[in-house]
């Protein structure tokens, strides 16, 4: 009854995960010739970052480049420093191999306390891995004390697999990561969102002795606000943050790299994710060095690309974007699709109210009510407001629309109004 | 980069809503299969005549968009169901000509000429609607299908209900063979065909629902809001249920997405505007039935309850929002 209902582009990803069992995540093997990372840009006149390093010196894999406000940057391999205006490139000498153990280069948190654990992730250059880069440190300065903490496995984006896959292989990281966690923000609750496999959630069991929280099947699962509203019972308005509910809220890959940083003294400078070009049926899941560019990422696994009729998205189908080859993996990157150009072409055609975006809205919002009466001028009523605010973006309104209708990108702008 | 004009550059970069033609087979399917339940235990006839008004309709839309673009092509097929909704709702043995003009004014002015427009009228009621103004002796002229029977027109229960206060038992409602109690003559048949098969169609319309084929909120709401009502103003709720095109209408035309609001508050709304109309019509006035007013009306009033809806949706976050900052402040302490 369901297949014929729903309409996938010919080629495109399936919904439902593609790993029956995520294999373990391949290391990235062959050292990539440079890394490149793209330094904040300074607000209001007044620097965000400070550049520690000079062209023409050589650093060490692990190497602070920059301090940046609650997250430091780090050079994830040994080499030769470039600093231009906003980018900082670090060569690799021609032969040397990327290695998962840079030298030690963080020192272990002070004390147990709040202020102290911030401080170590922010010299260890701890952000929001989901995607959001938000300084980890910076979270958690807000939030202690605070009841729950949440680890967000939750992947659902359709095709990423790698959070799956860090859950249940590097489950050792994560626990010291979310245990250190928990002890530093005070939460005597540790809650573990997923959306998995009944044998997967077996193997899950196994490995964390944390409360369990299976989200629905299905995006946007994964959504923090959605998270916070399962595991705490009630809807988190808009502009409130997780902690005002009592919650600190992880992605998972933040918290391995936590936990690596705290065991191995690996500062942030790995980005497990998947790469999925389903044309040539290629999907793996790896783990790259961070200011990897796209071009060297696909050439190391062996990925074609055809820049004349395929496309580059980072990120996810849903939340994603557009990238090219010359664009760096960053700790947001979750993963990498490579597509056929024709399934992100789309033509819009005339809302004829059909209602599927209200029925995708996952918090019961009325998506293209909201576009029309405020996409142009933003939102001037009080309920008008109360809509855009709450929308966070997530574009299913945008997938379901028969009509092909741009529903997130006009919701995004009529945000910009608010 | 790349000489594709129009790559969207921004998400979402997959589309998973239903196919609108999908959708109009599946309904097609289902009405098909009510034609020719009706063909088998009637009037084979029926058949090759419900065949030719698809046709027709299916010829209407091309014609529509042929005259618009210059080239003939369908869109998604819809009117298809309109013309299958119109020649299920009148009496089986109406005369071709006036059938045919009634779905070239619900294709040509509601299905393509109100497409994308703030109201939209449902095709197959608005056709209806112009039968029973202009034609009205040959829409209520039910004729007795299966039987040589030219000149013999009879009443529906429905109908004798309303006017002489007759009702039936459940069993032979619901099978759609009534054993003659009119004046011992004829053996009395519910209807038109769309109106015959009630457990078969209220069936239909559940799979039709589950599948997420066909919207259920309006259907619903309709279904409950018509039985409250018929309590309330004393009709017989089961009787007044399977009798006449009341699981019809919420199956095929509270099905119809596009002219029912669009948020899913409006819908229940329009559901519950339908089925208090269509129980108060047939109480209070000389029609037997008012499906045709009842959702023309909520029809009507689809920008109305969107908007109502818009605005409880927001009142609600609202509300939310001051209850969490309440609890908040009440953990903090003043």
């Amino acid at each position: 009854m369901k297949a014929p209902m729903t309409r996938e582009p010919a080629d495109s990803v399936a919904t439902a995960p593609a790993f029956g069992f995520p294999p373990p995540p391949d290391v990235l093997a062959s050292a990539p010739p440079d890394v490149a990372y793209a330094l904040p840009p300074p607000h209001h006149g007044h620097p965000l970052s400070r550049v520690v390093v000079t062209t023409g010196q050589v650093i060490t894999a692990g190497a602070v480049l920059a301090q940046i406000d609650d997250a430091d940057l780090h050079s994830a391999i040994a080499g030769t420093v470039d600093v231009a205006e906003h980018l900082i490139t670090v060569r690799s000498p021609a032969g040397a191999a990327w290695r998962l153990e840079p030298e030690p280069s963080l020192t272990p948190p002070a004390g147990a306390d709040a202020a102290a654990f911030a401080a170590f992730l922010a010299a260890a250059g701890a952000v929001g891995m989901g995607g959001s880069l938000f300084p980890a440190a910076r979270k958690l300065r807000a939030s202690a004390p605070v009841a729950t903490l949440i680890v967000n496995g939750t992947e659902c984006e359709p095709g990423l697999a790698i959070d799956r896959a860090l859950l249940l292989h590097h489950d050792e990281w994560i626990r010291h990561g979310t245990d250190a966690l928990a002890r530093a923000c005070g939460a005597t609750r540790i809650v573990l969102a997923v959306q998995a496999a009944p044998r997967e959630l077996a193997a899950l069991r196994e490995r964390y002795p944390y409360e369990l929280a299976v989200m629905p099947r299905g995006y946007p699962a994964g959504a923090e606000r959605l998270i916070v509203q399962l595991v705490t019972g009630r809807p988190l308005p808009a502009g409130r943050f997780p902690f005002q509910a009592g919650c600190l809220v992880q992605n998972v890959a933040t918290l391995r790299g936590i936990g690596r940083a705290l065991r191995d003294r690996v500062p942030f400078v790995e980005r497990p994710l998947s790469l999925l070009a389903p044309a040539q049926k290629l999907i793996r899941n790896l783990i790259v060095p961070t200011g990897l560019s796209y071009a060297a990422l696909l050439a190391a696994t062996g990925c074609g690309f055809d820049p004349n009729h395929q496309v580059l998205v980072a990120g996810g189908l849903m939340m994603g974007r557009h990238v090219s080859l010359e664009d760096r993996v960053t700790l947001g990157t979750t993963g990498l699709f490579v597509l056929p150009a024709r399934v992100v072409q789309a033509r819009e055609r005339a809302c004829i109210r059909c209602g599927a975006c209200h029925e995708a809205c996952p918090l019961g919002l009325h998506p293209i009510a909201m576009v029309q009466r405020a996409a142009n001028r933003g939102p001037r009523t009080r309920t008008e407001k109360a809509h855009i605010q709450a929308c966070f973006l997530c574009g299913a309104c945008a997938a379901a629309c028969p009509a092909g209708i741009a529903l997130a990108q006009r919701l995004r702008e009529a945000r910009q109004h608010v | 980069m790349s000489d594709h004009a129009d790559i969207r550059l921004h998400a979402p970069y997959m589309s998973r809503g239903p196919s609108l033609r999908a959708r109009v087979l599946w309904v097609m399917s289902s009405l098909g299969l009510l034609a020719l339940l009706y063909g088998v235990f009637y009037d084979w006839a029926y058949v090759p005549r419900w065949g030719l008004c698809v046709a027709a309709g299916l010829a209407l839309e091309a014609t529509y968009l042929a005259l618009g673009e210059g080239r003939w092509s369908l869109r998604s097929g819809s009117s298809a169901i309109t013309a299958a909704i119109l020649v299920m709702s009148v009496p089986a043995g109406i005369p071709l000509l006036p059938l045919l003009l009634a779905l070239f004014v619900g294709v040509f002015v509601a299905r393509m000429g109100m497409s994308s427009t703030a109201i939209r009228l449902n095709p197959a009621l608005l056709a209806r609607l112009f039968l029973m103004l202009a034609f009205n002796h040959e829409v209520v002229a039910w004729t007795q299908p299966g039987l040589p029977t030219d000149g013999v027109t009879t009443a529906t229960p429905l109908d004798l209900f309303h006017a002489e206060g007759a009702t039936y038992g459940l069993v032979p409602l619901l099978l759609g063979r009534i054993g003659g109690n009119w004046e011992g003559l004829y053996e009395i048949v519910a209807g038109s065909p769309g109106e015959i098969f009630t457990p078969i169609i209220l069936l239909i319309g559940v799979i039709l629902a589950l599948s997420r084929v066909m919207e259920w909120r309006v259907g619903a709401a309709f279904l409950a809001a018509f039985a409250v009502t018929c309590a309330l103003v004393g009709l017989p709720v089961v009787f007044s249920l399977v009798t006449g095109s009341v699981i019809f209408a919420a199956v095929f035309i509270a099905g119809d997405p596009v002219s029912t609001p669009a948020s899913k508050g409006g819908r229940l709304m329009a559901g519950v505007v339908a089925g208090v109309a269509n129980a108060l019509i047939r109480a209070y006035t000389f029609y037997s039935e008012g499906i045709v007013f009842a959702f023309l009306l909520a029809n009507l009033l689809a920008p109305v309850l969107d908007r109502l809806a818009f605005t409880l949706r927001g009142l609600m976050l609202l509300g939310q929002a001051a209850a969490f900052d309440r609890r908040g402040r009440a953990r903090r302490g003043p």
